[in-house]
């Protein structure tokens, strides 16, 4: 299979269709496990999986040596906040929702001077992100957003400022060497957290 | 999230984060046939629109 079909098509369709689908499952199994257990239990799942295949397919967990930390705090700035207001989202909103809290990401991601090589986006690719955002727009219509609070908005642009950044710190230190055992470590950290993400505006209820 | 580390080796932030422009579209897809919500023409046109727009984007990325 020719590399380039595989990089271009065939890891961002399996990259879409995952976070798609997270929203169907967490809806489905809403009446039988809260929105934290999911979380976690998807992570602890993913954690064990990516060991496995880890140990089958590439090089040793050891392989990473002291370099473990980067991953670890690449997963915390990733998901730390971010799962807060998605799971809040998946709770209470349709499908179309899911998602559209990382509107303005690729826009931080890709903003001059912030990205791993410095480099800012040709005018066709602004373009394209400026499509990108109507479209989102015109998939979400005029439906209230969930958690239309200062608390629920703040919580969302922290997650997406702290996404940006775990995306150019991942890109930074955490580009080469063992990526199946790295996200190991990422999924174990997120794991670890999971049972942490109950949104605040839900602690008194 | 793998999968997201997998394309950041080879392609820019900004550009790989585009795919997430996508994820609305198919979700809504996704929830209309296995949940039963409403699929608008409008989500509908916003999903193409969309994928239009994150093609473009990754059209031309230079490779790092």
């Amino acid at each position: 299979m020719p590399p380039r079909l595989v990089q271009r098509v065939l890891v961002p369709a399996g990259f879409i269709f995952l976070w798609s689908s997270a929203y169907i499952v967490v809806r489905m199994g809403l009446p039988d496990m809260s929105p934290i257990a999911s979380l976690a239990l998807r992570f602890a799942v993913a954690t064990v999986v990516l060991v496995i295949l880890a140990r089958a397919m590439g090089p040793p967990l050891t392989v990473l040596g002291n370099r473990w930390p980067h991953f670890a705090v690449a997963g915390a700035l990733m998901n730390g906040i971010y799962p807060r207001h998605r799971l809040r989202g998946a709770s209470v909103s349709r499908g179309g929702h899911h998602g559209t809290p990382r509107l303005p990401q690729p826009h931080a991601d890709g903003a001059p001077g912030l990205g791993p090589a410095r480099r800012a986006h040709a005018a066709s690719q602004w373009l394209g992100l400026g499509l990108g955002v109507a479209g989102v727009v015109l998939v979400v219509g005029r439906a209230p957003m969930p958690g239309q609070s200062v608390a629920a908005a703040l919580l969302a642009v922290s997650g997406i400022v702290a996404f940006a950044m775990g995306t150019i710190y991942f890109r930074r230190h955490c580009g080469s060497g063992a990526l199946l055992a790295g996200n190991a470590v990422q999924m174990a950290r997120r794991a670890s957290s999971a049972p942490c993400s109950r949104p605040p505006w839900r602690r008194s209820t | 999230m793998g999968l997201f580390g997998y394309m950041l080796r080879s392609r820019t932030a900004g550009v790989v984060s585009s795919n997430f422009y996508v994820i609305p579209g198919p979700t809504a897809v996704l929830a209309w046939l296995v949940l039963g919500e409403t699929l608008t023409p409008t989500a509908v046109a916003g999903f193409f629109l969309s994928s239009i727009g994150v093609w473009l984007a990754q059209r031309e990325a230079p490779s790092p």
